[in-house]
């Protein structure tokens, strides 16, 4: 559904002493994502897992290169058409305080994507709303409260249901579940795994975390330096990883158990 | 094994409303030691190490109990006496060290007047010895460093750097709150590598974190708080092999990967 080639990102800066320099922030990605499938992007910071995400997502433009979405150009698509492709392609971002407006009641940000893209009446609305507030496992008097006074996993939850309430059919998580607690992150995770089922979306799961990618995905994408070094379809131990700096990102990984030099 | 710090019925109140928000909390932190605190967010880790410190606002905390330092109780000491202790013998690493740097002012800079605000050194000395504790740090091209404003370093590298300066003064005891939480995973193992060797300096530490991974790489002795509660204690063995309480075996559940995952 989704075909990225030979994708590049240039930035232009100044160095200290005010020379032009250019950052290649994403540097000739290819890469398929089919229909139905899982997929993860891991990198540490600076990799350029979130521009990527961003030029995917048509936030801001490639300097090269092509996104396909169902053999279509990207590129050539009309304000419109662009418009209600934004309706298949939803968003889950690491900050949920910052992703909902603070002045408006979280019934609202629910409501806003559904008024965007489709139209229903009120009665209508209303209990889609609430359908889609009982999918994230929150009560129903959250819709009464404003983004401040919910806790982070419970703004992720609304961030979600805002994401599925159109029934995209791709959805990126970047670092979606970064900067929660363990539990909270292994709750949202399980939630997202169970709403998979149901949705039939793909998903393209942008993460730090080496567990986190292999916990959700089954196909994963390892970049480094604005580039894929490592594409990993059906993923099944920590052993398909062959690429050398994939390994560094397992010996990185914390210990399940204390070492035994511990015990005194 | 001996106490290097004592904690007895600690108890942190709201000025406001007298609400608790910390418990009776009662532990040791040995000699050469690192004590882990665990828990999620609100249970109170925080405060009890900020409490420790005397970093809490009078007039919004009511610290009570006693924190045996050296035959002191740092809580019942003057405001001058205190300033002898902190830093110099007693040193904190926050969690963002992207907030706790001076935004306006050069590394360099910070580091002489850490280290001139207790050591009678001339500004050369200190710069001498700043420079080489970030190399004793990993840490490459030193004196760019040096001159750098922090805006200019990555996350990783203000955490090294704030590390260093913990270390320059030589503390007998570090306080880590969530030091490696908003780190890359191979960053976080470099840091917490770091960690062990400023054990073996004869250095205790204390690590608060919602992680059992950053528990299981370097604690000997676990506390577990919830609600501002200790919930369970014991050694780092005891904990992951014999947890008590149901909510310790929950914490020690989010953990990702199933158990046959062996971490190379």
């Amino acid at each position: 559904m989704l075909e990225v080639k030979e994708l590049c990102k240039q930035y232009t800066g100044r160095d200290k002493k005010g020379r032009k320099t250019t950052i290649q922030a994403v540097d000739n990605v290819s890469f398929i994502v089919e229909r139905n499938k899982s997929y993860a992007l891991v990198g540490e910071s600076g990799s350029g897992k979130s521009t990527l995400a961003r030029l995917i997502t048509h936030i801001e433009m490639s300097t090269s290169g092509q996104i396909k979405i169902d053999n279509k150009d990207m590129s050539k698509m009309g304000k419109r058409e662009l418009r209600m492709k934004r309706a298949d392609f939803q968003m889950v971002m690491q900050d949920g305080q910052s992703s909902l407006d603070p002045r408006i009641k979280i019934y609202d940000s629910i409501a806003e994507p559904i008024r965007n893209f489709s139209s229903i009446n009120k009665k209508e609305e209303k209990e889609k709303i609430e359908n889609l507030t009982q999918k994230v496992e929150l009560p129903l008097e959250v819709l009464n409260r404003f983004p401040h006074e919910l806790s982070g996993g419970q703004q992720k939850r609304i961030c979600i249901a805002r994401a599925i309430s159109v029934r995209p059919k791709f959805i990126i998580f970047d670092e979606a579940v970064s900067g929660l607690d363990v539990t909270v992150r292994k709750k949202i995770l399980d939630l997202l795994l169970r709403l998979r089922n149901e949705l039939k979306s793909t998903y393209f799961f942008i993460t730090h975390d080496i567990d986190v990618a292999m916990y959700i995905a089954k196909n994963i994408l390892v970049m480094k330096d604005g580039q894929i070094v490592e594409q990993i379809e059906n993923i099944k131990s920590f052993s398909d990883f062959k690429h050398e700096y994939s390994q560094m990102l397992i010996k990185s990984l914390l210990p399940k158990l204390p070492s035994n030099t511990q015990r005194k | 094994m001996s106490n290097l710090l004592e904690i007895r019925e600690l108890n942190i109140t709201l000025v406001e409303n007298q609400r608790p928000i910390v418990k009776n909390v009662s532990f040791n932190v040995g000699k050469g030691r690192i004590l882990g605190i665990i828990g999620e967010s609100g249970s109170g880790k925080t405060l009890t190490s900020k409490a420790i410190m005397r970093l809490l606002n009078e007039k919004i905390f009511t610290v009570k109990g006693q924190v045996e330092f050296r035959g002191n109780n740092l809580l019942q000491m003057s405001e001058r006496e205190i300033e002898g202790v902190m830093g110099k013998d007693i040193s904190m690493i926050m969690q963002n060290p992207m907030t706790a740097f001076d935004p306006m002012m050069k590394i360099g800079k910070q580091i002489i007047e850490t280290v001139k605000a207790h050591l009678p050194l001339s500004k050369k000395q200190a710069y001498d010895m700043g420079v080489q504790q970030l190399k004793k740090m990993n840490l490459n091209r030193v004196s760019e460093i040096m001159n750098s404003y922090p805006h200019t370093l990555s996350g990783g590298m203000l955490q090294r750097i704030m590390i260093a300066i913990a270390l320059l003064l030589e503390p007998r005891i570090i306080i880590a709150d969530e030091a490696t939480t908003a780190l890359d995973v191979s960053t976080q193992s470099i840091i917490l590598d770091e960690f062990k060797k400023i054990q073996d300096k004869g250095i205790s530490l204390i690590v608060v974190t919602h992680d059992f991974g950053v528990i299981a790489k370097v604690a000997n002795d676990v506390i577990v708080m919830k609600d501002g509660e200790i919930i369970e204690d014991g050694t780092v063995h005891e904990i992951f092999y014999n947890p008590k309480t149901e909510y310790t075996k929950e914490l020690l559940k989010a953990r990702l990967l199933a158990d046959e995952v062996s971490y190379a």
